[in-house]
């Protein structure tokens, strides 16, 4: 079939698409505390950006108090900074044309400033207030209380048994959703406190990209992100990069309203920082295209969970009059035989090639050595990845579903999502 | 004392001066058939930027629906497979055959819905569906076998987008420096061979994201836009009639080299790269050397003050657009500073969108090389109408009018323009996308890089005036979308508050239809109210319930 190709033209290409290296855009060091620090110098344009991102377990919300990390969000929002209150703070950046977010996710907080790079120093200085000293009690707890529920409230029961699933993909426990009593529960000392435990140096990995050398850069972190200390409040568990991800019950949601479909989520049995799971999530995509024949609507995708864990998920929903469960039903048999697949030395060799391109895409660095898995230990982990204790459905529009239904039989328990409580 | 102040007045300008975006150094060229070239070298990274993008997108799909130039673009671009390249009689033929197929059972369903209980109808739908299947069964083996190769993956090409936009088709990926001959050689092979092996695929994943679209943007541009090109870029539903021998035909006049350019970025050197580029790409049959002189939307003929009322799924929103000039016209710049003034709180003085409104501004068509329209979208918190929202929003605008504008806000938003042009350069995809779209909506890659100093001196008048000249209260189109009450009352609480109105309505009223359109009114009203006041609300009217 390929024999059209200029084949040597594709082999010669693929084969020496590593050049030599010039000397390096990119560098990497760690403080004392445990801050990641990344720097893509970029000299051709007088501006910088800097990126903050911490990163830690959802549950760490207190038990009776969930909600408080969605809450701590809305108060970091809000953009007190040190010594400045949200109104000074904006007039600052106004004045100064510097452009400043903030992002929130379960289990992420994104801090992000873009200036010209004659105001480094200055951005340095309201990144770190705005980090570190949020002022908390300078906001009205109780507006961004009522906005939370408000929110929470104004869903429709779809889009929270959609959020609830992604919960549950996530964290494995569904009392991590706030309610109204455990929102009420929050007060200013807690969210301190829950600021004090998670915005943590060795959780946090700062990137400064723009007009800025190595020295500079050094001198400015340890300046003004120098004193970030860790908190007396007792260490997070380690980071899940490369570590089991465990999964609880349900593993079936189902939900009576809604346009009658059915999801089945995969959930990798390791982080995104193992090297078994980039590799299989870079060639995922393609495998996914074959859809199976009795399920001509399906899509199936590989997506990412806010802490960055790929995931596969494949959706369908039913024509009219369809039972979802049968959906469901055929969802997992597409799942088995993606399962099935074998994994060969030149499937993931190409993975390597192609994680290692878009790593120098998206660093604009020279492309590193692609990383090294055996085929034994990829179609192990495939098997582990697509087993049905690590399956997750969500099915919508059902009218009514025996436990002992055949879609559902190797899941762990089933529950109906009867409100948004 | 007068330093400081002095200091204090002129930093702004030294700062301005200093992150003063310059335009990328962009090597231009010319292929031989015609085909742009546009290329910048940035040394070092070992991988290059490749796009190609077509000038004329879903707005210039001639007598096909828009959704024929999206089908064009994935059906085209998404992969690249050996069949995508040399001639394929056997796809072929099964690719006539399903689409012959699929128009059948369209025509069959609708044929059945206009007289309904004809005979048979459903025996033959089912023996149609039933080919459909066995045909596109037998199309898998090329289309959808995950074992045959993407030939772009073997030579290492990542982050892949296709893109389509009303006045361009874009594909464009990274990939290593040394595989662009290669690269190159391919896509100048699939172009000539036009196949679209993938259609059956790229139909089913439309049709499932159709089911998840929101009808507000659609509405909007239908309402404001009525009968041009504009107009119904978004209209969804509209795929099934495009035939395969249609979107062939729309494929070899909206893919010629004469609508190309190619744009690259990274690291190549550009007499090289356009060396390469003219052994494959200028190999190519020129089409219509002839430059498009569409005219644009006509300004004077705005049809404005149209209000379209439509019952939707979802949380209440709020479209309101006013037609403005095209991607070229000098108020273009003044306009994307109005978008990003009334979108920022921090602006404050009452010339920002309150945050209860949650309200975005931004020119609600990509590029807008014909014209454009100017779009402010609400979703209101809960508690606030849209009529009261609209009424908002058009204070707003007028406080902007009456010059409430400080020359401080003015200038950090004129920075905050120039911080984002440096940092699109900075990112050879993003760069690489505002080349090629710059010439595809402008005519010339530097109209994505305009020039602030006309602005600057102009100061803040300039928003006053874009506000006067074309965002008056007579120009705009609103459209309301609000939520069928009776069937999707939102939570349990407003079920039962629905339930106990309804009752209430049928006890005074003999009428059900009048009955239920009061409860749903009053329902309406009772939104406005806060959570707590509902649920008095909903005490009083439960049987027995007494007043708090």
């Amino acid at each position: 079939m390929i024999a059209g190709l200029r084949l040597p033209v594709l082999v010669l290409a693929a084969a020496a698409v590593l050049p030599a290296a010039e000397a390096p855009r990119r560098h990497v060091f760690t403080l004392p505390s445990g801050l990641q620090v990344e720097l893509l110098q970029d000299h051709d344009r007088p501006c910088l950006e800097l990126h903050l991102e911490v990163r830690w377990p959802v549950g760490e919300e207190p038990a009776g108090r969930e909600g408080s990390a969605s809450l701590l969000a809305r108060v970091l929002q809000a953009g007190h900074a040190g010594p400045h209150d949200a109104q000074t703070l904006a007039r600052i950046l106004e004045e100064r044309g510097i452009e400043s977010g903030f992002q929130a996710g379960p289990g992420r907080f994104q801090w992000t400033l873009r200036c010209s790079s004659t105001l480094q120093e200055e951005a340095l200085s309201l990144l770190a207030h705005r980090v570190l000293r949020p002022g908390l009690g300078g906001t009205d707890l109780e507006v961004q209380r009522a906005q939370v529920w408000q929110e929470r409230l104004s869903m429709g029961l779809g889009e929270w048994a959609d959020l609830r699933f992604r919960w549950e993909l996530l964290e494995g426990r569904p009392e991590g959703l706030a309610t109204e009593r455990s929102l009420g529960e929050v007060g200013i000392e807690s969210l301190a406190a829950l600021h004090r435990r998670i915005v943590r140096p060795e959780r946090a990995r700062l990137t400064l990209r723009g007009d800025l050398n190595l020295a500079q850069a050094r001198q400015l972190v340890l300046l003004h992100l120098g004193t970030w200390g860790p908190a007396p409040e007792p260490a997070l568990p380690p980071a899940p990069k490369a570590g089991p991800r465990p999964l609880h019950p349900p593993a079936c949601l189902v939900l009576g309203t809604g346009r009658p479909e059915a999801s089945l989520a995969l959930l990798p049995p390791a982080g995104p920082g193992d090297p078994a799971v980039s590799l299989l999530a870079e060639l995922m995509p393609r495998w996914l295209q074959a859809r199976p024949a009795d399920l001509p609507g399906a899509e199936g995708r590989l997506q990412a969970l806010e802490d960055g864990t790929p995931y596969v998920l494949l959706r369908t929903a039913a024509p009219s009059g369809g039972d979802p469960a049968d959906l469901l039903l055929r969802l997992r048999a597409w799942a088995a035989q993606v399962a099935s697949r074998a994994v060969d030395a030149e499937d993931l060799a190409l993975a390597g090639r192609l994680r290692a391109h878009r790593e120098a895409a998206l660093t604009g660095t020279p492309p590193g050595p692609p990383a090294a898995v055996s085929a034994a230990e990829a179609a192990a982990l495939l098997q582990r990845w697509f087993a049905p204790s690590r399956q997750r459905a969500l099915l919508t529009g059902v009218a009514a579903i025996a436990p002992d239904h055949p879609a559902l039989q190797g899941l762990g328990p089933m529950a109906w999502v009867r409100s948004k409580e | 004392m007068v330093l400081p102040l002095l200091m204090r007045r002129t930093a702004p300008m030294l700062v301005a001066f200093a992150v003063a975006a310059q335009p990328p150094e962009v090597v231009e060229g010319r292929l031989r058939n015609g085909i742009r070239v546009l290329l910048v070298e940035r040394p070092g990274s070992g991988m290059i930027r490749a796009g190609l993008f077509f000038r004329g997108g879903c707005a210039d799909t001639g007598g096909l629906p828009a959704v024929a130039a999206t089908l064009l673009a994935r059906a085209m671009f998404t992969e690249l497979r050996p069949e995508d390249l040399g001639p394929q009689p056997e796809l072929d033929a099964l690719l006539e055959r399903a689409d012959h197929l699929r128009e059948s059972l369209r025509v069959e369903e609708l044929r059945s819905g206009r007289i309904p209980g004809a005979p048979g109808p459903d025996e033959h739908r089912r023996s149609l569906e039933a080919s459909l299947r066995d045909t596109l069964a037998r199309t898998a083996p090329w289309t959808t076998a995950p074992d045959r190769p993407d030939l772009l993956d073997l030579l290492g090409a990542v982050r892949r987008e296709v893109s389509v936009e009303p006045d361009a088709l874009a594909s464009s990926l990274d990939l290593p420096a040394p595989a662009l001959a290669a690269w190159a050689d391919l896509e100048q092979r699939r172009l000539r061979a036009l196949r679209l092996a993938r259609l059956p695929r790229v139909r089913q994943d439309l049709d499932a994201e159709e089911a998840a679209h929101d009808p507000a943007e659609a509405l909007l541009l239908e309402s404001a836009l009525p009968g041009l090109p504009y107009g119904r870029v978004r209209e969804s539903g509209r795929q099934a009639g495009v035939l395969l021998a249609d979107l062939k035909a729309h494929g070899r006049e909206a893919l010629s080299p004469s609508r190309l350019a190619i744009v690259l970025v990274g690291d190549l050197k550009s007499a090289e790269a356009q060396a390469i580029l003219e052994r494959s790409f200028g190999t190519l049959e020129g089409g219509d050397p002839a430059e498009r002189t569409d005219a644009g939307l006509d300004l004077r003929r705005r049809p404005g003050g149209r209000r379209v009322q439509v019952k939707a799924a979802g949380r209440p929103r709020l479209r309101m657009g006013w037609l403005v000039p095209p991607a070229t016209h000098p108020d273009r710049l003044p306009l994307e500073v109005l978008a990003q003034l009334l979108e920022r709180r921090s602006g404050g003085q009452g010339l920002a969108l309150p945050a209860y409104l949650g309200g975005t501004a931004r020119l609600g068509v990509p590029g807008g090389r014909l014209g454009n329209l100017f779009v402010i979208a609400a979703r209101p918190e809960e508690g606030h109408g849209l009529e009261a929202c609209e009424q908002e929003i058009q204070r707003t605008l007028l406080r902007l009018q009456q010059g409430g504008l400080s020359p401080e806000a003015f200038e950090g938003a004129l920075r905050r323009l120039e911080l984002a042009a440096l940092a699109h350069q900075a990112d050879p995809a993003d760069l690489v996308r505002r080349l090629g779209l710059g010439w595809c909506q402008g005519g010339d890659w530097r109209t994505a890089f305009p020039d602030l100093r006309g602005l600057r001196r102009e100061g803040p008048a300039a928003i006053a005036r874009v506000v006067r000249v074309y965002l008056g209260a007579e120009a705009a189109t609103r459209v309301l979308l609000e939520p069928d009450l009776a069937q999707d009352p939102g939570d349990a609480a407003q079920a039962e508050l629905y339930h106990l109105l309804r009752a209430q309505a049928l006890a005074r009223l003999d009428d059900p239809v009048k009955a239920e359109a009061l409860a749903l009114q009053s329902l309406q009203q009772l939104r406005m109210l806060s959570r707590e006041q509902r649920d008095q609300v909903l005490q009083v009217l439960k049987p027995g319930g007494k007043r708090p």
